[in-house]
């Protein structure tokens, strides 16, 4: 019965995924990268659906992270926090 | 070498189970149930799937099935899953199936236009395509009791009724998928129609346990109701973030998939006031209902606890069950012949007559209105009830209420033809 | 004894380069092709047709494409589902804007429609790889999933936003819409996966998958070799979701009839996946066996009780499918990693010495 574990259920699977977003935004070698990360892209994404959510139709908060995490690939692979050094290609 | 072996197996496979089951097809009712007791919505499918199978197992324990046959409930596993609907539905059609009640839109969708050629009907019971409601356009698809479009106006109509609608301004939280959009273009256009503002709060599928920002909006827009059409995690979520905000219980309204058991057993006391439509009775008060408990529960025959039975969605399973097994009998007596096959039980959806006093006889009076098959109206005329939840259990608080048909009508004609209109070879029928 | 490639000399470098070598494996491939053209369409059902046959084959080509991604270029991708759907919804609106188009043609187009984005959504592979790719085809996947919800054209406003196939000929024969004969879609289904199979085994071993594998296998020396990654990759991006696409674009259009979004979602990628790394990374027989693993063999666990005799309930069957195919997975990888398609060489190659393997 999902009403007995309503909190902890089957859809979780896909809210795990979001753990690596986080990561790369913070960068994978900091600890505190990971925690504004996370930060960013929980207000991120509930202010960003809040507020232009509506224009393009809502449920922007399903990819909102990971268009985020690949604008930063794409410009600073290595996250906020991470080592500069990475493994290039 | 493997794939041989594997493709050999499952030829064996399948001549020997093709065998086995026409042997026994010949002289049974033989109804599929694709249900969904796993996957991430098998909260809602268990029960029911289990009223849907208890309530044919009461008939054959008590009357010997229906018309002298008794009938067969085979069950195939779907997971909610459109693909594997549709292997379950190619799997069982073969073996005599007389009607198909998928449970899922999805399904629903892929099964419409496999009904016509297979000559199969598909009792999508209050969901699936609104549109089906008409029956001169699909002859094969039925969506007795009503439709999401015609749930919607009456969910508006009990707003009129208590407290008026017009300058009002209703919030619509939904699912994001085909099913919480679907009553949309109805909603949109009734508020031009009567002249109420409409603000829409989508939740995407994978964020349904998530909706603090949807809640936010709520806080900001002020609406004077809520009105959701959840499925699954969804519902308890936006039922105690709504508590959270402590936006007022009884002006938040769950259409009939938010509004079970399943949903307010988590919310508690929190959720009391809460509102949701429905169109069976809840409870075991009814002597089906208690014969149920006593040949089939309390034999060790179902798959459901004694606890339960009688909740809404194991009551919804067994509604349908009545509704399929008052066509078979019907189909029966005006063919009269015991074993029909699914043209005669798509006539027997359109005749059968479920009125107050059959009701009564079935041993479910005030289960639910009554309802009428007809070939014109597939949808059965589409009256709810409302219900509220005390903050234990649900009790029904509004008379039946029907739809907006004036309003509603013209909008079902007009997605009939559009769903027609690209595709030529479509057969419709003619009502006299 | 009977496998055995002595006395077959080579007489000539064409002969050398050719890609079944031994006289036996071509008997085999024919036998197989006779089998799938002419024994199964004349004696199996309507059941083994259309569920088993037509997404075995359908999801071989998807696990083909991802394998030319994943098990040929190193890239991998969670977003094989997606690519699907934009095949899938491509085909749709190019089938309703032009209706008297033959429909094959425009199931092929279609998966030009998903390269593009494909060659879009696999830019960012030229300065990341392995778990930031990951991210990346993610994205591709929640965006598109979510741009087919919410894009309304897509499906041309229909009000349940799901497409729906309509009926089309080609030759007076139907071969979509809920008319068709199963052996009619299974036919063309097998056509074009027979043809899109034969293309990406000489795109594979030709110029251009060999740029492919040596970017997989390292992509620096691949470089100094004169390889061009921009190329490289993105035309491996490009092929794989071609093949994606054109795999989506039957799935609706030859199978299922209908579809919503849920048909294109991330278990979807998953699924593909899980075929391709069992059936074996980097090869084509891999991915059908693996399409064959993962979808085939639970409707034969299914159907297993029944031919037995035993009565247990569909949802108890259903969790001790779940439990065999997730044990034989695990089993199938601890045992040999490189997965089916290895297992199929090791078998191959014990047989070449048998009896007296000494």
């Amino acid at each position: 019965m999902w009403g007995a574990k309503s909190d902890v259920s089957f859809a979780l699977q896909i809210v795990a995924l979001k753990a690596l977003p986080v990561l790369i935004l913070g960068g994978f070698t900091s600890v505190p990268g990971a925690i504004i990360g996370g930060l960013v892209i929980g207000f991120g994404e509930k202010l960003f659906e809040v507020y232009w959510g509506g224009l393009l139709g809502g449920g922007v908060e399903g990819w909102f992270a990971y268009v985020l995490a690949l604008i930063f690939l794409l410009f600073r692979p290595q996250g906020l926090f991470g080592e500069k050094i990475i493994e290039r290609v | 070498m493997f794939k041989k072996l594997v493709l050999g197996a499952a030829a064996i496979a399948m001549v020997s189970g093709a065998q086995i089951t026409t042997s026994v097809a010949q002289e049974t009712l033989y109804v599929p149930s694709l249900s969904y007791r796993t996957g991430p919505y098998a909260g809602g499918g268990t029960p029911i799937a289990n009223g849907f199978a208890d309530y044919f197992n009461m008939l054959n324990a008590r009357d010997g099935g229906i018309g002298g046959l008794k009938v067969v409930v085979e069950e195939c596993e779907t997971g909610y899953n459109a693909q594997k609907g549709v292997e379950c539905y190619e799997a069982t059609k073969g073996k005599g199936a007389l009607v198909y009640n998928p449970y899922s839109t999805g399904i629903t969708l892929q099964l419409i236009p496999k009904a016509p050629v297979d000559k199969i009907p598909v009792l999508s019971m209050g969901y699936g395509l609104s549109a089906a409601a008409r029956g001169e356009t699909f002859p094969w698809t039925f969506t007795y009791p009503t439709s999401y479009w015609s749930q919607m106006s009456s969910i508006l109509k009990y707003i009129d009724a208590n407290g008026g609608l017009k300058g009002k301004k209703i919030g619509y939280i939904y699912l994001v998928s085909g099913y919480g959009k679907e009553p949309i273009p109805i909603l949109e256009s009734l508020a031009k129609t009567i002249g109420f503002d409409v603000v829409q709060f989508p939740v995407a599928g994978k964020e349904m346990q998530n909706q603090s920002s949807q809640w936010l909006n709520v806080r900001k827009e002020k609406p004077d109701w809520m009105i959701m059409w959840g499925w699954g995690a969804m519902n308890a979520t936006a039922i105690k973030e709504a508590a959270k905000i402590r936006f007022p219980m009884d002006r938040f309204i769950g259409n009939w998939w938010a509004a079970a058991h399943a949903d307010l057993n988590p919310v508690g006391a929190a959720g009391k006031g809460y509102l949701g439509a429905n169109f069976s009775g809840v409870g075991t008060n009814f002597p089906a209902l208690q014969d149920v408990l006593k040949l089939v529960v309390d034999a060790g025959k179902s798959q459901a606890k004694k606890e339960d039975v009688g909740n809404v969605l194991y009551n919804r399973g067994l509604f349908n069950a009545v509704i399929v097994a008052e066509a078979i009998s019907t189909a029966q007596k005006m063919t009269g012949k015991k074993s029909i096959t699914g043209s005669d039980m798509r006539v027997g959806l359109e005749n059968f007559n479920l009125s107050e006093a059959r009701l009564k006889e079935l041993g479910l009076e005030g289960f639910t209105g009554a309802i009428k098959g007809d070939c014109v109206d597939h949808e059965g005329g589409g009256s709810i009830f409302i219900q509220q939840w005390d903050g234990s259990d649900w009790k029904r608080v509004s008379d039946l209420i029907p739809p907006m048909s004036d309003l509603v009508g013209p909008m079902l004609d007009a997605a009939a033809a559009k769903y027609v209109a690209d595709k030529p070879e479509w057969q419709t029928q003619k009502c006299s | 004894m009977f496998y055995r490639e002595a006395g077959q000399f080579k007489t000539n470098y064409q002969a050398d380069q050719a890609v079944f070598p031994i006289l036996q494996d071509r008997m085999a491939i024919g036998a197989i092709l006779v089998i799938a053209f002419v024994a199964i369409p004349y004696f199996g059902n309507d059941f083994f047709i259309n569920s088993m046959m037509i997404p075995f084959l359908i999801f071989s080509l998807a696990a083909i494409g991802l394998n030319i991604l994943t098990g040929y270029t190193g890239q991998i991708s969670l977003g094989t589902g997606a690519f699907m759907g934009v095949g899938a919804y491509s085909c749709y609106k190019l089938a309703t804007i032009f209706p008297e188009v033959n429909i094959i043609f425009l199931i092929v187009v279609s998966g030009f429609f998903s390269a593009g984005i494909g060659v879009i959504f696999g830019l960012p592979s030229l300065r990341i790889k392995g778990f930031y790719l990951v991210v990346t085809t993610l994205a591709a996947q929640f965006f598109l999933e979510w741009a087919f919800i919410t894009v309304r054209w897509l499906y041309n406003y229909n009000d349940s936003g799901a497409i729906e196939v309509p009926q089309r000929e080609v030759m007076g024969v139907i071969i979509t819409g809920a008319s068709a004969t199963p052996m009619a879609r299974y036919l063309v289904v097998l056509s074009i996966v027979v043809v899109m199979t034969w293309i990406a085994s000489n795109i594979i071993h030709g110029r251009i998958g060999r740029s492919w594998m040596m970017i997989r296998d390292m992509d620096i020396a691949a470089e100094l070799m004169g390889v061009r990654p921009l190329y490289a990759k993105l035309s491996a991006f490009a092929v794989s979701s071609f093949y994606a696409g054109v795999a989506g674009a039957m799935m609706v259009f030859l199978w299922l009839g209908a579809a919503e979004v849920e048909s294109f979602d991330v278990n979807h990628s998953f699924l593909i996946l899980f075929m391709v790394v069992l059936g074996g990374l980097g090869s084509l027989l891999g991915s059908f066996l693996g399409a064959a693993f993962i979808w085939v063999l639970p409707i034969i666990i299914r159907a297993a009780p029944g031919v037995f005799g035993l009565d247990i309930s569909a949802a108890t069957g259903e969790h001790v499918n779940f439990m065999i195919i997730g044990v034989l997975i695990i089993f199938f990888l601890i045992v040999e990693p490189h997965g089916l398609a290895r297992l199929w060489a090791i078998g191959k190659q014990k047989l070449r010495t048998w009896p007296f393997p000494y």
